[in-house]
């Protein structure tokens, strides 16, 4: 592997983000491992994914954001695990408030009924491609602010159909998505799989799910669920994590009620 | 010399008990050997388990290329990238055997350390925010900071930003280019200040 081939494929953010075959990887790798321009590539590239990491983990959790689209109340006692308290107490740009906004584009027909089956995200993104704007909007400081709601991980048993103590209140100004910030605690797994249900009275109902998801920061993984698919009621996130044979392996459990 | 050559010397030195030739060994793949580990470990092992691996991984090589044990000498560098990968997929093993072994025996072991970052850590993350926050406000618009977001946070695919933001694939590679450099300028000029005459954990 050489450096002209390594520019031209984008071998080393490819390789920051974990998206080279295995074979691309150990070539890559054996390259690399006495070349000091490689090693540092690599090395800024990471730093850089980190501080952007940062910076939209700070925004998801900053007043600004929240009092923007919604509020969740937490149960008295959770307390905020310490990324979530590091995070808030770093004072940063809202680079993810900015880059949801844009992200928030006119895109109405992916804003209707929700469909029968739960839809597959087909990317490993926290941005699910139907929500995802082809156009920035025209002005997209001014857009709404996407709500996050931050949940830590329900200790005991699976959240059943008493009422969650986590209250999210919904937005009056809708936006196409809500982003759920889920609390892993230390990630075990490469990669994780969210599944969104809602509990009724007597039902249960897969609404969203998506997989292939790796954690967004170390002890956070984001998604954005699409707003469409949100009614007042409770709900439970199952998150699991894909075992080095490729099961998935109950990672955590989380629940929420929203309310209008 | 050429690379290949210079590793078969390499290995033919430190079989002939060469000291100065060991010692070369670990200053020419410490770096990288650490940063495959770490990679290999999904970059949240703790650095301590990080440390231990990569003195194991030379312990070992030193002590098979001293036995002549490497086969081809001119593919060092894929040696020792298999040595490493081995390691921490046997420590991983080893993990996952302790904690079946503690929760069959309802045992209170402390868990591992793996995966909380470390006070430095938690350093080193702020000043790149810091970093980071400066080369997106000099972005010269909205839209260059988003592709930086979906790319490098929402992983979204290049081809599929690229259709989305309607951009070639020329000016995608443009804003990652000059994102990088700039951080990097950044970065060197404020471990320069903060770090004067030092070097920063890599």
């Amino acid at each position: 592997m050489d450096h002209a081939y390594i520019d031209a494929a984008d071998i080393v953010s490819r390789y920051v983000l974990r998206r080279l075959n295995a074979e691309e990887e150990q070539a890559f790798e054996a390259h690399f491992v006495d070349c000091p321009e490689c090693l540092d590539r690599i090395d800024q590239t990471k730093r850089l994914r980190a501080g952007l990491a940062a910076l939209a983990t700070n925004a998801a959790m900053s007043p600004s954001t929240a009092t923007a689209g919604t509020s969740a109340s937490t149960p008295a006692g959770a307390g905020m695990s310490r990324w979530l308290a590091l995070a808030a107490g770093i004072v940063l740009g809202a680079a993810l408030a900015l880059a949801a906004a844009q992200i928030i584009g006119p895109r109405d027909r992916d804003r209707g009924e929700p469909s029968q089956q739960p839809p597959q995200a087909a990317a490993p993104s926290v941005i699910p491609e139907a929500v995802t704007s082809a156009a920035p909007t025209a002005d997209p400081e001014k857009s709404a602010a996407v709500p996050v709601v931050a949940l830590s991980i329900v200790r005991g048993a699976t959240p059943g159909r008493e009422a969650p103590a986590t209250r999210v209140r919904l937005p009056e100004q809708q936006t196409p998505f809500v982003v759920l910030l889920l609390d892993i605690g230390a990630p075990s797994f490469k990669s994780y799989r969210v599944t969104l249900t809602k509990i009724d009275q007597t039902t249960t109902t897969d609404v969203w799910t998506a997989d292939h998801l790796s954690p967004t920061t170390r002890e956070a993984l984001a998604v954005a669920v699409p707003s469409a698919l949100l009614h007042p009621g409770n709900y439970a996130v199952r998150l699991d994590g894909d075992d080095r044979a490729g099961r998935a392996v109950a990672a955590g459990h989380y629940a929420f009620r929203l309310t209008p | 010399m050429d690379d290949w050559a210079a590793a078969a010397d390499l290995v033919r030195r430190i079989e002939q008990g060469n000291a100065d030739a060991e010692a070369e060994l670990v200053s020419r793949y410490q770096r990288g050997i650490a940063l495959i580990i770490a990679h290999a470990c999904n970059d949240r092992a703790d650095h301590s388990v990080v440390d231990d691996l990569c003195q194991e991984t030379f312990r070992i090589a030193i002590e098979r290329l001293r036995r002549g044990d490497v086969r081809e000498p001119a593919r060092l560098s894929g040696f020792m990238c298999s040595l490493a990968r081995n390691l921490v997929t046997e420590h991983y093993r080893r993990v996952a055997r302790r904690e079946r072994i503690a929760s069959s025996t309802g045992s209170n072991a402390e868990p591992a350390a793996d995966g909380r970052p470390s006070p430095q850590d938690d350093i080193e993350q702020r000043e790149s925010a810091a970093l980071v926050q400066q080369v997106l406000s000099e972005l010269s618009t909205p839209r260059d900071r988003l592709i930086l977001f979906r790319y490098y946070i929402a992983e979204d695919d290049r081809d599929a930003i690229c259709a989305d933001l309607g951009i070639s694939r020329v000016h995608f590679n443009r804003v990652l280019f000059r994102a990088r450099e700039r951080f990097r300028d950044l970065y060197q000029r404020a471990t320069a200040r903060l770090h004067p005459g030092g070097t920063r954990r890599q």
